[in-house]
């Protein structure tokens, strides 16, 4: 798939990074939407298809891995997903193991993230 | 009854004294009786006039009461007897008749002339005889009594034997001169017999001191001479003046023999004297032998033994007949003999006194063959000119044990004081006063101090003391000279040889004798010097352990503090990118846009700047800070910056408080802020340790000059049988690696150091922590 015609969620609890995020991946790909936190980011995933979830790993009410890990209960309609992480505040492995395709570290390289969402929704065109 | 056998003497004088007393009273009878006979012994004879015959009577009695010693009666008597002789004695000078044969009786013998008067020779006897018993009867003449009594009754003896003797030879011319009358043969017998009697008398008194009367060769002397005196006159008479020179010779060789008499007997009593002197000595001596308490043994110069004392046998177990003559070798061991003889010899050639124990340890050896020792002296006896040696052989068994056991005694507490692992001195006292002189210091306080005991011997041992401890030292000793103290023990530094310093531990005492007079000081040091150099490097470890619990909390929160910086930077790349990308899409960027973006960058770039700050002020050390009022908000919420992004990650909320009240308290801010943030640690550990809501409760409730700071966390709280160690050194509850166990004493001794407190308290079941802090008074006036 195209990350042109993509719809892609970005959660992220600061204000001033989601907005400018926002911004950017509207110029990027097909539709995006945004979420403060993982218990709004499940909702938006009830609610629409998304094709790519980028999470931020800490945020309060319920952070970037425990969202992961929900994602798996509903079998196929799982989006790819792009973990943002801090300063290795998780080991790689173990975001692997949970269902994580890509880990991108704070603060975001934006072309850095681009290649990784190419490569993500790339992988996910047959499915 | 006076025992005859020592009393015969006075038994003669009595028996004399009352036959004459006898005799005379019968005579005076016979007068009154006509009984001529009694008073004449035959016609032509003199016969025994009455006043004779009284004085007889008179002087017998005298001696009489003399011998039964009723000195008075016997002086009374003497008295009349003396008196009527010299009223006689007048009637002849002044040749006139007193009468006093007329008071005693009619005179109807007419023999010679004068009548009625005793004859001169009479007169003169009973004179003598009355004087020498005057003499032996007046107490204050007792010293010469005897002697006067004793030489006038030889003369008596020797002129009444001698006229006695005339009668006998039909010389009736004895004494007689002239017309004057004769003595009475009777008379005569009486005056010898008197004499005898009062002669005895007196020499049984002057023998008192064991000696012969020593005016008996005089009397001799006297005695003799006068008897001779008596014949030559008699001779005279009869001869008729014939070869005169003749009867001269005859009278002075008769006088020149009683001379040699006096002389023979004087050397002869001499010679008993002395030999009774030399009696005496020799007893004396033989006790002094017996009675000493050493054994004397005396020896002749080929070292024979002479004489020994019964000490002497008894002590070597001999007996004494077979000690004469024994080898003075026998009595001292063979090996030793030599010494001995070789000492001899040097004594011999130099026959001074030895004076004892003159490192003479000689050995001496019983008859049984068991040895003692014995300490000799010696001294020379020079006899009829061969030398012979007295040796007073002492056996000092007893004082060698003695002196063994002092001497093992000693060598007990010197080794005791040798070998003691303390250092030991000895400081002499000055008048009472420690001086700080070193009269003795074992080996450990050579050891100690890297001085020889020489060396030591001439230090004052203030000096030893390092300057600084010096005063307490000298004012320690001036109370224990005084007595204040019985003895003190302390801590100081001493200086070593080296100039290094040694920590000891110093106990002084005084040692004092039986009567608790001090006789000097004893200074016990022990080297702690490792002991202290761990005690030091112990506080190093304390402060350090101190030192990282302060900023155990602080690194724990430090983690959360990363991430909080991460955000922001994370932002303030966003805008970035957005102004690049803008710029590289449109051109240029509207500056609405630009405007916008900057301050969001600012405020971010802001937000880091005072994560940074707070870091950095919390982590400094401070303690060295000076108080200052500070509002309790700013500490409040420049430590929350650092926790915050902590109990974000780990989804602990914080509670603060709606508003946080506008007090100030002096204080050090890092320090306050430390010890909330190690509070806040704490709870946020505790509130981990629970499932369910996580939660950390800050309160901040001002009240009367204080305000409460407390801290509550949704933790399980603290198990009441831990309640009692909270704030202890190192006690923690924490996993190995996790805690310090210093946290909470740290932030206790903030408080305190503040002049305040931290208080636990139970919260409904959990756990809250109080810092209670004085109110700065301005903020509190305003």
């Amino acid at each position: 798939m195209n990350v042109k015609q993509a719809a892609v969620l970005f959660v992220e609890d600061e204000p001033f990074l989601r907005e400018s995020m926002r911004a950017w991946l509207a110029g990027k790909v097909g539709r995006v939407l945004c979420a403060e936190h993982g218990e709004q980011a499940l909702e938006i995933l009830a609610a629409n298809k998304i094709d790519l979830l980028i999470s931020d790993l800490r945020m309060p009410i319920m952070d970037g891995i425990a969202l992961i890990k929900k994602l798996q209960e509903p079998e196929g309609r799982r989006p790819a997903v792009i973990l943002v992480t801090g300063l290795s505040d998780i080991s790689p492995g173990k975001a692997y193991d949970v269902g994580v395709d890509a880990i991108v570290e704070k603060p975001i390289n934006r072309e850095e993230l681009l290649r990784a969402m190419e490569q993500c929704l790339v992988n996910t065109v047959g499915s | 009854m006076v025992p005859w056998r020592t009393n015969w003497p006075k038994k003669v004088a009595l028996v004399v004294g009352v036959a004459v007393s006898a005799y005379a009273a019968a005579v005076l009878t016979a007068w009154v009786v006509h009984f001529v006979p009694l008073i004449q012994l035959s016609p032509g004879q003199p016969p025994l006039t009455r006043q004779g015959a009284l004085t007889q009577l008179l002087l017998g009695a005298s001696l009489v009461f003399r011998a039964v010693g009723r000195r008075r009666a016997a002086i009374l008597c003497a008295t009349i007897a003396f008196s009527v002789a010299v009223l006689v004695g007048f009637e002849y000078v002044l040749d006139r008749d007193f009468g006093i044969d007329q008071l005693l009786g009619v005179d109807y013998i007419h023999s010679t002339s004068p009548p009625g008067r005793i004859s001169p020779v009479a007169a003169l006897c009973y004179l003598s005889a009355s004087v020498a018993l005057l003499a032996m009867s007046i107490p204050r003449l007792a010293r010469y009594g005897s002697a006067i009594g004793g030489m006038v009754a030889s003369v008596l003896i020797a002129t009444g034997t001698v006229m006695f003797l005339g009668y006998g030879l039909g010389q009736n011319s004895v004494y007689a001169w002239g017309r004057y009358r004769r003595i009475s043969v009777q008379a005569a017998a009486v005056v010898a017999v008197l004499g005898a009697a009062i002669m005895v008398l007196a020499l049984d008194e002057s023998r008192t001191r064991k000696s012969m009367a020593r005016w008996l060769p005089l009397a001799l002397g006297v005695s003799l001479s006068a008897g001779t005196l008596g014949v030559w006159q008699a001779l005279m008479f009869h001869e008729q003046k014939q070869l005169p020179l003749l009867w001269h010779i005859i009278l002075a060789g008769g006088i020149l023999g009683s001379l040699l008499v006096a002389i023979a007997v004087f050397l002869a009593q001499k010679a008993t004297l002395r030999s009774h002197q030399f009696q005496g000595e020799k007893a004396a001596f033989e006790r002094l032998f017996e009675a000493s308490p050493d054994s004397l043994l005396v020896i002749n110069g080929t070292g024979r033994i002479l004489g020994a004392n019964q000490r002497t046998a008894s002590t070597f177990g001999y007996s004494r007949e077979e000690l004469l003559g024994l080898s003075i070798e026998s009595l001292i061991p063979e090996m030793l003999s030599e010494r001995h003889r070789t000492h001899g010899e040097g004594y011999y050639s130099h026959p001074s006194t030895w004076p004892k124990g003159r490192g003479l340890d000689l050995n001496a050896r019983r008859k049984d063959g068991s040895d003692f020792p014995v300490d000799v002296s010696l001294s020379a006896l020079h006899s009829g000119g061969e030398l012979q040696v007295l040796a007073a052989v002492r056996d000092i068994t007893e004082r060698r044990h003695a002196e063994q056991a002092v001497r093992e005694s000693e060598q007990r507490f010197r080794g005791v004081f040798e070998t003691s692992p303390l250092g030991l001195a000895l400081i002499p006292l000055n008048y009472g006063q420690l001086d700080f002189g070193l009269a003795k210091v074992n080996a450990s306080f050579c050891r100690m101090f890297g001085y020889s005991e020489a060396e030591l011997m001439a230090q004052n041992s203030l000096d030893l003391t390092h300057p600084d401890d010096r005063e307490m030292s000298k004012v320690l000793a001036e109370r224990l000279s005084r007595g204040e103290i019985p003895y003190y023990r302390v801590e100081k530094r001493y200086l070593k040889k080296d100039g290094e310093i040694m920590w000891g531990t110093l106990t002084a005492t005084i040692v004092r004798d039986r009567e608790g007079r001090p006789l000097f000081g004893l200074g016990m040091i022990e080297d702690i010097t490792e002991r202290k150099v761990l005690e030091q490097n112990l506080d190093a470890a304390r402060e350090q352990a101190i030192s990282s619990a302060r900023l155990s909390a602080l690194g724990m929160m430090a983690g959360g503090v990363a991430h909080e910086i991460n955000n922001p930077l994370s932002i303030i790349h966003a805008m970035a990118s957005d102004l690049g990308e803008l710029v590289a899409e449109q051109g240029s960027v509207p500056a609405q846009v630009v405007a916008r973006k900057s301050a969001v960058i600012r405020e971010t770039a802001e937000r880091i700047a005072k994560i940074v700050k707070s870091l950095r002020q919390i982590s400094r050390e401070g303690s060295n800070d000076l108080f200052h009022p500070t509002p309790v908000a700013k500490i409040l919420l420049e430590t929350l910056e650092i926790c915050r992004a902590k109990f974000k990650a780990s989804g602990v909320e914080l509670l603060l408080p709606q508003a946080i009240p506008e007090v100030s308290i002096p204080c050090r801010e890092v320090q306050i802020a430390q010890a909330l943030l190690n509070l806040l640690q704490n709870a946020f550990d505790a509130a981990l340790e629970r499932d369910g809501d996580r939660w950390v409760r800050l309160e901040v409730k001002p009240g009367d000059g204080l305000v409460a700071i407390s801290i509550i966390d949704s933790g399980p709280g603290i198990p009441s049988e831990l309640r009692s160690r909270i704030g202890q050194p190192f006690f923690t509850t924490k996993p190995v690696g996790k805690g310090t166990g210093l946290g909470l004493s740290l932030s206790k001794s903030i408080a305190e150091e503040h002049g305040g407190t931290l208080e636990y308290s139970d919260d409904h079941g959990h756990t809250r922590f109080s810092l209670v802090l004085p109110l700065a008074r301005e903020v509190k006036a305003a």
